[in-house]
C-alpha cells in the first residue's frame, strides 16, 4: 500500500526522509480509504435496472500487446473538424474533467495541447445506458480513455476547448489506463493563466515548488507542452543552421581530471581509485578540435557547475550549445557568424513555433521578442557611457553587473528597440586567461558578450593560440600551468587562430520566451536545492 | 533808594507782535532735514537700478548658457569645426577603441529617407551608416529596403555612426541617445537636419511661410489619396523655380522626399521640378 510513495524520496538526507516517507504513507493511507469509501458508496443503486450497453464500456484489459485491435485507426483530437460531420473515429486521449448529470455526462478529452468535449447521453438506439452514463462520470481525471464516438456539429461554439465547432457523441468508452482519484495537483490550475482579466476568475494558482515535485502531472499543461517543443525547436534550429554553415557536431567528455574554467565550482566524483570532476564547459575539448583540424565544430551537451546559486537563472546542470570556429584574419568573422547563427534561429522560432509562443503566451503574458537583422553591435565603451548618462558610473577596466546589464538592456530597448545585442571589446581584465588581448589596447579584449532581454546568454573570445602567451597569461592569472600541461601542448603543435561562445539552452528558452525562472523551461531541473525527480 | 534789588519781573522786553497771521512752511524753501532726506532718496532709485541690473545680467547668463546649450548641439551634429576636428583625431590616437557619436534613425519601409543621400553626398564630416532590419518587417518588404540601402554611401573612419532601423509601421523617428526625447516626423529629422547642415540644407528660420510650408509637407504625408491634390496646390502656391523663392530650400528636400514615395508622380506635381530635386539627391 505505501511501496508507490518510497522511491521517490531514497536520495536525501537520511532523517528528513524517514518524515517525508512516513508523511507519504500517511497521506496514501487517507487517499486509499477515500477511495475505498467512494467505491462502496456506489455499489448499491446499479443493481436495479438492467444494463444494455454491456460489452461497450468498461476498464480495458491491460494492453500487453496480444494482438488485438490492430486494424483500429485512431484520429488525434487536433484533426477534428467541421469536415469530419458524421463520421465516426476513434479517440485516444486523456479525460481531463467529467461533469455527470442524470442522463447525461459531458467530459472533456485532452490530447497533448488539444482539448475537445465529449458527450455521453442516455439512448436506447445508440445503446447508451444510464450505467454508461454514470461509469463514464466515475472514469477518475487523467485516466487514459479509447472512445468511439461520431463527429457532431455544435449548434454553439465550445468555448472552453481548442477544439470549438464540433463535439464526440460516445459509442463506447473504455479506460486504458486509470489515474488514482486523488492527484497532488490539478491541471486546471496549473494552467491557469497567471495573471487573469476577470475579476471573478478562480486565483488559485500551483506553486513552483509543488509543480517540480510533481513534474509529470506539471508537463501534461498546453503551456509546458509549448515550451518543451520550442526548447526542442531551438536545439533542432542550432543543429540545422550550423550544419548548413559547414560545422561538425562532436561531443565532448564530461568526466575530466582537471577544471577547465579555473575556480571551485566543479563536482567531484569518486573514480575508480582516485577522483575525477564533472565538465564546466567543454572548452578545453573544442579547442583540441580545431587543433585538430575540424575547422568548424559544435556541440550539444550537459553543462555541470557547483555553484551555490540559488537565483532565477541558474541550475547545476544545463544544456550547452558550443561552438568554435577557426578564422583567417579577424575575430569578427565568428562573431558575426555566432551572430547571424542567432538572427536565423529568432527567425525560425517566429516562423514555426507561432502557435506554440502563443499557447505559452496564454498562460504567462509577455511582449513578443524583437531582433535586428544584421544584430545590434556595441562596444564596451560606448555601453559604458550609455550608463554613464543614465546615471550609472562603471570603471574602465569593471565588468558589468547584473543591474548594469540589465538597465543596459532597457536603454538598448529604449534606442534601438531590440531584445538581442552583442558587446564587444570587454576589459582583459575581467575575462578568463585564455582570452585574446587587443592588440591596439592592451586594456580591452578580443572577447564578447551577448544578450538577450537583458541577460546575459553568450560569453565567447577569440582564444589565444600561441602556447607561450597562454602560459605567459596563465601565470599572470595565477593558474597553475602543471594542472593544464596537456591543453597548453596541444598548441605548440600548430593551432590556426580560433574562437567561440557557449550559450545554455535552458537560459536561451527561458529568455526567448520571456519566462521569469529558468526551472520553467528545464524538464527536471537540478539546483543546489533539488536532486529529484 | 534804600536798597537796590534785581529785578524779578522784567516787563521790558521788547515784545515782537507778528506781522502775518498764519504761518506756512515754504514747500520750494528746503531746510537741512529735507536736504537729508533728499540725499537718502538719491540712493532709492539706485537700488531700483542695481536690481534691474541683476536682472539684466541674470538675463544675459541665461542667454549664454543657451547659447552655449546650441553650441554643443551644434558640435554634436558634428559642423564643420577644423579646431575640434584636430582635437578628435589627438584624442583618437590614445583611446582608439571610443566610437564616435551613435545616432539612430528609426523608419518604416514605406518612408524610406531618399534626403540622407544629399546630406552623404556634400557632408564633410565622415559617417558611418549601417543599416539594420527590425523583426517585425514581413519579408516582402526586404526586398524594397535592400534595394535601398545598396546604395546608401558608408565611410571608414567615420566621426559619427549612423545606424538605420527598418520597423513596421513606424513613424520616423531620430534618436541621438536612449535617454533624450526622440524627433518624430521626417519634416521635423529635416528641421534638425537643417540646423547641423547649414550649408548643405539652407533654412530661414525667420521666414514664417518657411515653416507654414514645412507643415502644409508634415499634413500632406498624413493625407488620404482624395486630399493629396489640394494640399500639393497649396503646397505649390508660390513656385517659380523652386518651391519658396528662388533657391533651393528645406521646403523642396521636405516635399521631394515625400512626393518619392508614392508610386507614381502624380501629374499635379511638376515634372521639371521633381527631376531637379532627383538629380541633387541621387
Amino acid at each position: 500500500m505505501v511501496k508507490s510513495e518510497d522511491p521517490s524520496i531514497v536520495v536525501g538526507d537520511a532523517a528528513a526522509s524517514k518524515k517525508a516517507a512516513k508523511k507519504a504513507a500517511k497521506t496514501a493511507e487517507k487517499q486509499q480509504k477515500k477511495a475505498e469509501h467512494k467505491a462502496s458508496s456506489a455499489q448499491p443503486s446499479t443493481e436495479s435496472e438492467p444494463d444494455f450497453s454491456e460489452g461497450l464500456y468498461g476498464n480495458m484489459k491491460m494492453i500487453q500487446s496480444s494482438g488485438e485491435h490492430r486494424d483500429r485507426v485512431y484520429t488525434d483530437v487536433e484533426n477534428l473538424s467541421i469536415k469530419m460531420d458524421g463520421q465516426t473515429v476513434w479517440v485516444r486521449a486523456r479525460l481531463q474533467t467529467s461533469r455527470a448529470k442524470g442522463k447525461q455526462c459531458f467530459a472533456v478529452l485532452r490530447q497533448t495541447s488539444s482539448t475537445v468535449q465529449l458527450l455521453v447521453s442516455v439512448n436506447e438506439q445508440r445503446k447508451i445506458s444510464k450505467q454508461m452514463v454514470k461509469f463514464t462520470g466515475n472514469i477518475t481525471r487523467e485516466s487514459i480513455v479509447d472512445v468511439e464516438a461520431s463527429v457532431v456539429r455544435t449548434a454553439a461554439p465550445v468555448e472552453s476547448c481548442t477544439i470549438k465547432d464540433v463535439e464526440l457523441v460516445a459509442h463506447q468508452i473504455w479506460t486504458v489506463s486509470s489515474a488514482r482519484s486523488q492527484l497532488p495537483l490539478q491541471i486546471e490550475d496549473a494552467a491557469r493563466p497567471e495573471k487573469s482579466d476577470e475579476p471573478e476568475a478562480l486565483k488559485i494558482r500551483v506553486n513552483q515548488d509543488t509543480r517540480l515535485d510533481n513534474r509529470v502531472l506539471d508537463l501534461r499543461t498546453p503551456a509546458n507542452q509549448a515550451v518543451f517543443r520550442i526548447e526542442a525547436g531551438v536545439c533542432r534550429l542550432f543543429r540545422d543552421i550550423l550544419t548548413k554553415k559547414g560545422f561538425v557536431e562532436i561531443h565532448t567528455p564530461k568526466i575530466i581530471s582537471a577544471a577547465s574554467e579555473g575556480g571551485a565550482n566543479v563536482f567531484t566524483v569518486s573514480y575508480f581509485k582516485s577522483s575525477a570532476y564533472l565538465a564546466q564547459s567543454p572548452q578545453l575539448y573544442k579547442q583540441m578540435a580545431i587543433a585538430a583540424d575540424f575547422d568548424k565544430v559544435f556541440t550539444v551537451g550537459a553543462v555541470f557547475r557547483a555553484e551555490d546559486s540559488n537565483t532565477h537563472r541558474h541550475l547545476t546542470e544545463f544544456v550547452g550549445l558550443d561552438l568554435e570556429m577557426s578564422f583567417k584574419q579577424h575575430y569578427h568573422e565568428v562573431l558575426d557568424t555566432i551572430g547571424g547563427t542567432f538572427t536565423e534561429m529568432f527567425r525560425g522560432l517566429r516562423d514555426q513555433f507561432a502557435s506554440e509562443i502563443a499557447t505559452v503566451g496564454q498562460q504567462y503574458r509577455v511582449e513578443p521578442f524583437k531582433f535586428l537583422d544584421p544584430p545590434l553591435k556595441l562596444e564596451f565603451p560606448q555601453a559604458v557611457q550609455m550608463l554613464k548618462e543614465a546615471g550609472v558610473s562603471v570603471g574602465d577596466e569593471d565588468d558589468l553587473s547584473t543591474p548594469d546589464e540589465k538597465l543596459l538592456g532597457r536603454l538598448v530597448r529604449a534606442k534601438y528597440d531590440t531584445d538581442f545585442y552583442i558587446l564587444d571589446k570587454y576589459p582583459l581584465a575581467v575575462r578568463p586567461f585564455y582570452t585574446m588581448p587587443d592588440p591596439g589596447n592592451p586594456k580591452y579584449s578580443n572577447s564578447y558578450d551577448m544578450f538577450m532581454r537583458g541577460e546575459e546568454i553568450l560569453s565567447g573570445a577569440q582564444r589565444i593560440h600561441d602556447p607561450d602567451l597562454l602560459a605567459e597569461r596563465a601565470r599572470l592569472h595565477g593558474v597553475d600551468t602543471s594542472k593544464i600541461a596537456a591543453y597548453i601542448e596541444s598548441f605548440r603543435l600548430g593551432c590556426p587562430p580560433h574562437a567561440g561562445g557557449g550559450i545554455g539552452l535552458e537560459r536561451v528558452v527561458m529568455l526567448y520566451l520571456g519566462l521569469d525562472n529558468i526551472r520553467k523551461t528545464s524538464m527536471f531541473p537540478r539546483d543546489p536545492k533539488r536532486v529529484t525527480p | 533808594m534804600m536798597y537796590v534789588m534785581k529785578r524779578i519781573v522784567d516787563h521790558d522786553d521788547k515784545i515782537e507782535l507778528p506781522k502775518c497771521m498764519y504761518h506756512i512752511k515754504n514747500p520750494i524753501d528746503l531746510t537741512e532735514e529735507d536736504e537729508i532726506c533728499l540725499k537718502i532718496n538719491e540712493k532709492g532709485p539706485n537700488n531700483k537700478m542695481t536690481e534691474l541690473e541683476t536682472r539684466q545680467d541674470e538675463l544675459l547668463n541665461k542667454l549664454e548658457i543657451l547659447y552655449e546649450r546650441i553650441k554643443t548641439i551644434s558640435s554634436q551634429c558634428k559642423l564643420d569645426n577644423m579646431s575640434a576636428n584636430i582635437q578628435s583625431s589627438n584624442a583618437s590616437k590614445v583611446e582608439s577603441v571610443i566610437t564616435p557619436e551613435e545616432v539612430v534613425l528609426v523608419l518604416s519601409p514605406d518612408s524610406l529617407p531618399w534626403y540622407l543621400n544629399i546630406i552623404l553626398k556634400k557632408s564633410n564630416l565622415p559617417i558611418h551608416t549601417t543599416c539594420h532590419v527590425h523583426s517585425s518587417v514581413p519579408s516582402e518588404k526586404l526586398a524594397k529596403i535592400k534595394a535601398f540601402t545598396q546604395k546608401l554611401k558608408t565611410s571608414e573612419n567615420p566621426k559619427v555612426n549612423l545606424r538605420l532601423i527598418f520597423k513596421a509601421a513606424a513613424d520616423s523617428e531620430l534618436k541621438l541617445s536612449a535617454l533624450s526625447t526622440p524627433i518624430l516626423g521626417n519634416v521635423n529629422i529635416l528641421r534638425y537636419l537643417s540646423l547641423a547642415y547649414p550649408t548643405i540644407i539652407p533654412y530661414d528660420h525667420n521666414d514664417h511661410i518657411v515653416d507654414n510650408l514645412l507643415d502644409i509637407c508634415h499634413v500632406l504625408e498624413r493625407t488620404s489619396e482624395k486630399n493629396k491634390e489640394a494640399v500639393v496646390n497649396r503646397l505649390f502656391a508660390h513656385y517659380k523655380t523652386w518651391i519658396y523663392g528662388d533657391k533651393f530650400s528645406v521646403v523642396d528636400l521636405a516635399a521631394y522626399n515625400l512626393i518619392k514615395q508614392w508610386r507614381n508622380t502624380p501629374k499635379f506635381v511638376s515634372k521639371v521640378w521633381f527631376d531637379k530635386c532627383e538629380k541633387l539627391c541621387s
